[in-house]
C-alpha cells in the first residue's frame, strides 16, 4: 500500500489538484515536502504527476491553424477599412455644418443617424447637475439647436454597445467629432454662427480621430476649469481656447455647462484612474456611447500637460462593482 | 503611447520597416497604412488564440474582427508599458472570454460535433498524422472545450501557444501565480476527459491504466501496469 497522506482526497492520495499544483510550484512548502514523500512511495499518484505532464505536452503539439483563412482576414480587412472612412472623410463634411452654423438641418441619412449618435453628448457632457435623459431643458436655448434638437432621449447615453448597436458604433468617427463640437460646447456653435471663421477649420481637422475628439474635450474642459489652469501658457489660441474666451462675457450657457467647481467625482471614478490627487477638472461625459466621467489630473512632474482618463461612470450608479472601468487614457499638452 | 499623444503623421511608405510602437504611434498620427500593417503582422497568433479559446470559426472571427477594430479604435488609449502584441492578445482574449461566457450559457460544449473538431484540427492534421493521434487530439480539442473559459483561455496561451506565463499574466491581467493555478487546474480537469484514450495515447511512462473516475488517484494495487483497465471502467 502508499503512504498515507493526511489532509487531502479520501483514501489517503493527494487530489489530482493537489499534483497538478505542485508541479507548478503553487503548493506550500510544507505540503510540498509532504506530497512529494507520498510520490516518492506511491506509484499511482507518481503515475498522476507524469500524465498530467503528458497533457501539458500534447496540448503544446496540437496541430492548429497556422494561418488566419482568407475569407476570415478579408473581413476583417473590410471592417477596418469601414472603420478608416468614418475616421476621416465623413467628419469633414457633418462636423462642419452644425460648426459653420450655415446648415445645421442637412438632409441626408448619414446626417441624421450621427445627429442621433450625438444627442447624448450635449446632456451629459458637462454637466453637474443630473439631468434625465430627455428631459424638456436639454433642448431649450439655442445652443441646442443642430445635433441635440434630435433629442437626447432618442439614444440612452448610457446603454451598453450590443450587436445591434454596432452600426451605431462603426459611424463612432463620425459622431465623434460631432460630439465633440457639441459636447463642447453647446458652445462652439453658437460661437462659430456668429463671426469665427477659423472655427470649422479646427474642428473639421481631416484626421478627427479619438484621439482628437477626447483632446478637444480635454481643452475644452481645461478651459472652462480656472481652477484647473494653474500657470496656463499663453500662445496660439485655438477653436476651443477662442470659444471660452468669446463666450466668457454674455454666455447664456456658462452656468448650466460649467464643469465642476471644485472638482470631485465618485470615489470608484478616482479610483479608476489609479490616482489619488484630487482632480484638476471632472466632468460627465459619454465615451462610445458609454457615460463616463472625464478626469484630468496633472501629469507628473511636467505642469504643461495633463493627464486625461475617462473612466466609466458605471460604478457610480451602483451598476458595476469595483473601481469604474478606465476607458481611455490620454496625455495632452496645455494650449 | 508615450511623450506625443497626437505625435506626427509619420510616412507610411515603409511602414513594414517600423517596429510595432512606432507602428501604433504612426496610426495614432494618422499613417493610413500602418494599422493594417500591424494587423498583418499579428492576425495569425491571434487567429489561433480566438479559435483555440472559443473553439468555433464564426465566434472567432467574430472575435477578432471586434477586438481588431477596438484596437484601431483605441490605440490612443496604449500606453506602452506592454508590447504591443501583448496589447492586442489582450484586447482579443477579452473579446474570446465574453463570447466564450455567454456561449456558455447557451449551450454545453463549443465543439459538439466531429465536423467542426475536424476543423478545428486543420490543415496540419489530416494527411500526416496516424489515426490513433488525431484521436487523441480530436479528444483534447473536445475536452478544452469543457473547461471554464478563464482555464481555457490560459491553457490555450501558456500550453498551446508556448507564451511564456509571465506574457500570459500581462495578456490575462491576472497574477502569475493566478495563471499557473487556471493552468493547473485546467489540466486537473483534463485528466479524467482524456482517461479513456490511455491505452491508445503512447506515453513513454504511463501504463494503460484508467483515471476517468473522480478527482482522487484510485487508492488500490501497485502499480506494474498489469492492472491496466481497458475502455471506461473505473480503475478501482
Amino acid at each position: 500500500m502508499t503512504a498515507p497522506f493526511a489532509g487531502s482526497g479520501p483514501d489517503g492520495h493527494p487530489e489530482v489538484d493537489e499534483l497538478s499544483a505542485l508541479s507548478e510550484g503553487l503548493l506550500p512548502p510544507q505540503d510540498t515536502v509532504a506530497i512529494r514523500r507520498h510520490l516518492a512511495l506511491c506509484p499511482l499518484c507518481a503515475d498522476v504527476l507524469s500524465s498530467l505532464e503528458e497533457i501539458r505536452s500534447a496540448l503544446g503539439t496540437l496541430p492548429g491553424p497556422v494561418r488566419m483563412p482568407e475569407d476570415v482576414a478579408g473581413r476583417i480587412d473590410a471592417a477596418l477599412a469601414a472603420e478608416a472612412f468614418l475616421d476621416a472623410s465623413p467628419v469633414r463634411e457633418d462636423a462642419a455644418a452644425p460648426i459653420g452654423g450655415t446648415d445645421r438641418h442637412t438632409h441626408g441619412s448619414r446626417r441624421e443617424e450621427a445627429s442621433v449618435l450625438a444627442a447624448p453628448a450635449p446632456h451629459v457632457s458637462r454637466e453637474t447637475t443630473r439631468r434625465t435623459p430627455g428631459g424638456p431643458s436639454s433642448t431649450s436655448g439655442p445652443g441646442h439647436a443642430g445635433p441635440g434638437a434630435t433629442g437626447p432621449g432618442r439614444a440612452a447615453p448610457g446603454r451598453r454597445r450590443s450587436r445591434s448597436g454596432r452600426r451605431r458604433a462603426a459611424l463612432w468617427g463620425v459622431a465623434g467629432a460631432l460630439a465633440a463640437a457639441v459636447a463642447g460646447g453647446v458652445v462652439v456653435p453658437t460661437l462659430f454662427s456668429s463671426s469665427d471663421p477659423n472655427g470649422p477649420t479646427e474642428a473639421a481637422r481631416p484626421h478627427a480621430s479619438g484621439t482628437a475628439e477626447l483632446e478637444s474635450r480635454v481643452h475644452e474642459l481645461l478651459a472652462d476649469s480656472p481652477a484647473a489652469a494653474p500657470g496656463r501658457p499663453g500662445g496660439d489660441r485655438t477653436a476651443s481656447g477662442e470659444a471660452e474666451g468669446q463666450q466668457a462675457p454674455n454666455a447664456p450657457f456658462t452656468a448650466e455647462t460649467a464643469p465642476t467647481e471644485n472638482a470631485t467625482v465618485p470615489p470608484c471614478v478616482q479610483q479608476g484612474t489609479g490616482r489619488t490627487e484630487s482632480p484638476l477638472a471632472a466632468t460627465k461625459d459619454t465615451y462610445e456611447g458609454t457615460v463616463s466621467y472625464l478626469v484630468l489630473l496633472p501629469h507628473p512632474g511636467d505642469e504643461t500637460r495633463v493627464d486625461a482618463y475617462m473612466v466609466d461612470a458605471a460604478c457610480a450608479t451602483g451598476a458595476s462593482e469595483g473601481p469604474g472601468e478606465r476607458l481611455a487614457f490620454l496625455t495632452v499638452e496645455r494650449r | 503611447m508615450g511623450d506625443d499623444p497626437l505625435g506626427r503623421p509619420a510616412r507610411s511608405a515603409d511602414a513594414a520597416r517600423l517596429d510595432d510602437h512606432a507602428l501604433l504611434a504612426a496610426h495614432v498620427a494618422g499613417d493610413p497604412e500602418a494599422f493594417g500593417e500591424l494587423v498583418r503582422r499579428h492576425r495569425d497568433r491571434l487567429w489561433a488564440v480566438a479559435l483555440r479559446t472559443l473553439g468555433d470559426r464564426e465566434e472567432a472571427a467574430d472575435a477578432v474582427q471586434d477586438a481588431l477594430v477596438s484596437a484601431y479604435r483605441r490605440a490612443h488609449t496604449f500606453r506602452g508599458r506592454s508590447a504591443v502584441t501583448t496589447w492586442l492578445h489582450r484586447i482579443t482574449v477579452n473579446a474570446c472570454l465574453d463570447r466564450a461566457r455567454k456561449a456558455a450559457t447557451r449551450r454545453t460544449a463549443l465543439t459538439d460535433d466531429t465536423e467542426r473538431l475536424d476543423r478545428l484540427l486543420e490543415p496540419v492534421e489530416s494527411a500526416a498524422a496516424p489515426a490513433e493521434r488525431a484521436d487523441v487530439h480530436r479528444e483534447l480539442v473536445a475536452a478544452l472545450a469543457e473547461l471554464p473559459p478563464e482555464q481555457r483561455a490560459a491553457l490555450v496561451l501558456v500550453d498551446m501557444q508556448g507564451y511564456p506565463v509571465a506574457e500570459a499574466a500581462e495578456v490575462l491581467q491576472v497574477a502569475v501565480g493566478t495563471v499557473k493555478s487556471r493552468c493547473a487546474r485546467g489540466r486537473a480537469r483534463l485528466l479524467p476527459l482524456l482517461g479513456h484514450l490511455r491505452p491508445t495515447y503512447e506515453s513513454p511512462q504511463a501504463g494503460g491504466r484508467n483515471r476517468t473516475r473522480g478527482t482522487t488517484v484510485p487508492p488500490t494495487r501497485g502499480n506494474d501496469g498489469t492492472g491496466a483497465v481497458r475502455g471506461g471502467g473505473g480503475a478501482a
